[in-house]
């Protein structure tokens, strides 16, 4: 069928992520409950710890009720319907060396463009892969072991690092925070675990890439990033999914501690599978990501790419508890067809001339729905705290919308906190003089676009940037008009 | 069970047939339908989005005696501290809540302006007024309007005929003359300003005595074609006093509403103002200026809804916090799918003076069309050390530098009062201000 041909190139031409590997996995049977949690905490070997904290969680989540405040809508989310875990069937469970990998597996990040084995070394990067439910493989993990750093999954964070995970899991987001995190508690599966000891700095960029393959799955990763005294980390993320015509889950955890003078840049490329132009399937991506300046002058920054899921629903925070403690969030969302974001940042100043950037720019088009939600909150002990945040949104076609909802909340006189927001569309005058230089309408507007964003895009690592940049005019195909 | 709520439904029952309107049957429904409203409803609370901020319960605990007469005993010269001026403005008293003939003053109102008590009124015509009670737009979570609309006892009824102009101001004051038995006063107030009219309506609350005291006010303006309204609130109500107050209004084509309010007393104010620009070219402004000391509570909430093109908004609010004072500020604008060409620009400034004051501002966009300019601030700090620095070596000592800098950042509302009269009457009130002693 000729016709059916064309659709699918189509389609496939606007999310290239959107392929299916075909390779063997152990998926439990949909549905949760303490067996199934005892079942995911069994298969990956956990001590009794662990299964503790999440059957905990699991409890405090059945008493809790999802949350409905924001501006995102959705059908009601059946938790018995999805299936917790699900791990490619390698030919040895525990493998770290590359040889052992399916095959299939890195075939599939070579389409995705992550340089998994040889072209990483010459990039620089250290990656765990996190297929599924499952960290694949962690590359240069000698290297980096040589200087103490550990980076590794964080089931075996859990098994190899208990300490260390015993004494930070839960400090940042504890378990019952809020809905989602409490389910990624009790049922998180793996994520990526990374410990920089104090004055080392990292010497490569290290990475997490989150793939969702099997269906009816959901993803719950789990990553806690910690950089101890003086010590600096730039950490990399990067999700896709196959196209389904079903919704999946992704609810993640994120927790980030930052110890005195110690920096971690945080950034994320979001990628997931959007959903179809009607709106149909495409990854609610609701997760909890919050960073804690534990110490004195440290810093956490959270850069963010949003293009994909059905779905954006998240905060990245950041806790200014050390003395002259900085966060920053960069935020770029992108929301076209029938996507919908409800992103934004918390800024919350306990230390003393804690300070704090935010800059969100929010683009809708076709009947994407964009939300820039934010707290800025300085409590009383917090004396000389600064603040700017800047949120721009860029409408494309009239079908679309923006909407701006900063709080800002401020306990004493020594602080000062500007907030600013414009809300506006390409103007005639602009596409005009870009296609009388002889581009064409659409890369007029991509060239806008590019501009609109220049100021995040440019804080991620040169790799991202130009991932980013490709992202956004793909994401974009369409929808000038 | 004797919740406030079931107490508020006995004193509906035993005041009921004294209220006015009690014998027009459509006026009747309306009434009990706010009580009903209320019983479901009930006060709101701070688990709401909007009343996040509001301590409610502070406010609604509280029992308050119902006045179903007016005071008497009054002498016009008790009224004179609270005046614009004696002479060259329209003047309408009300007392406890209902209207006093004797302290008004309503001479050589022009032709076609109708101002008239509320009580009267809907003894007179009823029918006139039912359209004006029934269409209010208040949410869900409006349990303070809903008992307005079951309890109002008076206010005042504006009615500018087409093309006239009221070249006076028109003040309507709202006296409580407090004493040990707290009393709640519920005004309501009904400005309808016909195709080409003008008018300066100023608004204002204050209390005699110490006592505490609750007022429950609502206000409605409907702004015809090319009308032209200006309207000042001015709350000025004792630091015992809880005040909760809504102003609603719609206009339609090419029309302009200027709103300003001034928000000076009070121990807990919630000040609430509704905008509909339903009329291409519709265009308002809304201004605020509020100072808060000691343990003040202050919130205003503004909403603006942009459901045609080519209408223009723009809103400026100032804060002054000292004290333990608490401010909130929480304005939102919406432009529905498909209405072009709107512009609006928001604006929240704040200035903390004290350690302990506390600012929540929330300034809100919801856009969903393209073709529209929007933009909106928020700011909070407090006064520049080297702009003090600046007066002292100059010459000035600190507190004089320093009232001078809160005057300069009140200075831009203070200016856009018109007319001179009412302006100077205002500047008087910020300037015996209480800021001044507190550093």
């Amino acid at each position: 069928m000729l016709d059916s041909n064309a659709v699918n190139s189509a389609i496939s031409q606007s999310y290239k992520h959107g392929f299916v590997t075909a390779i063997p996995s152990d998926t439990i049977p949909t549905g949760l409950n303490e067996g199934v949690i005892r079942l995911i905490s069994a298969k990956k070997r956990e001590p009794e710890f662990m299964l503790s904290w999440r059957l905990a969680a699991y409890r405090h989540w059945q008493g809790m009720t999802e949350p409905r405040w924001s501006s995102v809508r959705y059908p009601t989310i059946d938790y018995q319907n999805i299936s917790y875990y699900s791990s490619p069937l390698t030919n040895n469970p525990d493998s770290i060396d590359l040889k052992d990998v399916d095959p299939k597996l890195l075939a599939t990040y070579e389409k995705l463009g992550i340089p998994l084995s040889e072209r990483l070394s010459l990039a620089g990067v250290a990656v765990d892969a996190v297929f599924d439910s499952v960290s694949v493989a962690t590359t240069h993990k000698k290297k980096l072991a040589k200087l103490g750093i550990v980076f590794c999954s964080m089931s075996e964070a859990v098994r190899e690092h208990s300490a260390l995970v015993q004494r930070f899991l839960g400090s940042v987001v504890p378990p019952g925070d809020n809905f989602f995190a409490a389910l990624n508690a009790s049922v998180f599966s793996d994520g990526s675990f990374c410990y920089i000891p104090p004055g080392v700095r990292c010497p490569m960029e290290l990475s997490t890439y989150f793939r969702i393959n099997a269906a009816g799955t959901g993803q719950f990763e789990r990553t806690l990033i910690i950089a101890d005294k003086n010590s600096y980390v730039s950490y990399l993320e990067g999700c896709t999914a196959p196209q389904r015509d079903r919704h999946q889950l992704h609810a993640a955890v994120v927790e980030l501690i930052a110890m005195e003078g110690a920096e971690i840049k945080y950034s994320t490329v979001q990628n997931w599978y959007p959903g179809d132009a009607e709106g149909n399937g495409g990854i609610y991506n609701f997760v909890t990501k919050r960073g804690e300046c534990r110490g004195d002058r440290s810093r956490i920054s959270w850069t963010q790419v949003e293009t994909g899921s059905a779905i954006t629903w998240k905060y990245p925070s950041v806790i200014l508890r050390g003395e002259g403690s900085v966060g920053r969030f960069h935020s770029v969302a992108l929301t076209n067809n029938h996507q919908q974001a409800d992103t934004g940042t918390k800024m919350i100043h306990i230390g003393h001339n804690t300070r704090s950037t935010i800059l969100s720019k929010g683009i809708s088009a076709g009947f994407g729905h964009n939300a820039y939600r934010g707290l800025v909150k300085v409590l009383a002990a917090a004396r000389g705290a600064r603040n700017h945040s800047q949120c721009d949104s860029l409408l494309l076609g009239n079908t679309c919308s923006a909407h701006t909802y900063p709080y800002i909340e401020v306990k004493n006189k020594s602080s000062k906190v500007e907030h600013e927001a414009t809300t506006s569309r390409i103007s005639e005058e602009q596409l005009f003089y870009c296609q009388q230089r002889g581009l064409s309408r659409e890369q007029a507007v991509s060239l806008i676009v590019n501009g609109f964003c220049q100021e995040v895009l440019r804080e991620l690592p040169m790799e991202f940037s130009v991932e980013a940049r490709k992202l956004l005019e793909v994401n974009l195909e369409g929808s000038v008009g | 069970m004797n919740t406030p709520v079931t107490l508020y439904r006995d004193l509906f029952t035993e005041l009921e047939k004294s209220l006015p309107g009690y014998d027009s049957l459509p006026l009747r429904g309306l009434r009990q339908e706010g009580m009903q409203h209320f019983m479901d409803k009930g006060f709101p609370s701070q688990r709401l989005e909007n009343w996040k901020y509001t301590p409610v319960k502070a406010i609604s605990q509280k029992i308050y005696h119902i006045n179903n007469h007016a005071c008497q005993g009054l002498d016009p010269s008790d009224l004179l501290p609270y005046l614009i001026a004696p002479l060259g403005v329209y003047r309408l008293v009300f007392v406890n809540g209902w209207f006093s003939q004797t302290l008004s003053d309503l001479h050589d109102l022009p032709d076609g302006v109708r101002v008239e008590s509320m009580a009267k009124l809907v003894k007179d015509a009823p029918d006139m007024l039912e359209p004006y009670l029934k269409n209010k737009k208040s949410g869900s979570d409006q349990g303070f309007t809903h008992l307005n609309d079951a309890l109002w006892s008076d206010g005042a009824y504006i009615h500018l005929s087409p093309g006239t102009r009221l070249e006076r101001p028109l003040h309507l004051f709202f006296l409580t003359a407090t004493s040990k038995k707290s009393m709640m006063t519920l005004p309501r107030n009904i400005v309808v300003a016909g195709a080409d009219s003008h008018a300066w309506i100023v608004e204002s609350f204050a209390s005699l005595g110490h006592f505490p005291h609750m007022t429950n006010a609502h206000s409605t303006i409907i702004l015809h074609d090319h009308a032209h309204v200006h309207h000042l609130l001015h709350l000025g109500e004792n630091h015992s006093a809880q005040h909760v107050g809504t102003v609603e209004s719609t206009q339609k084509g090419d029309s302009r509403l200027d709103s300003q309010l001034f928000s000076f007393g009070g121990e807990r104010t919630r000040q609430e103002i509704h905008v509909q620009l339903a009329g291409e070219q519709a265009e308002c402004s809304l201004d605020g200026l509020f100072i808060g000391n000691g343990r003040q509570h202050m919130d205003f909430h503004t909403s603006i809804h942009h459901t045609h093109a080519n209408t223009r908004s723009q809103q400026l609010y100032k804060g002054i916090l000292a004290g333990h004072a608490h401010g909130v500020f929480n304005g939102i604008i919406t432009v529905p799918p498909h209405v072009h060409h709107t512009q609006s620009n928001q604006l929240s400034t704040n200035l903390l003076l004290s350690d302990t004051a506390e600012i929540d501002t929330k300034p809100q966009l919801e856009i969903n069309s393209d073709a529209v300019q929007c933009s909106h601030g928020a700011t909070v700090g407090s006064l520049d050390p080297e702009a003090l620095f600046y007066l002292q070596s100059r010459g000035l000592d600190a507190s004089t530098a320093r009232n001078l800098l809160i005057q300069g950042f009140a200075e831009e509302l203070l200016q856009r009062i018109t007319p001179k009269l009412v302006q100077n009457w205002i500047e008087k009130h910020f300037n015996k201000g209480e800021y001044h002693h507190e550093s």
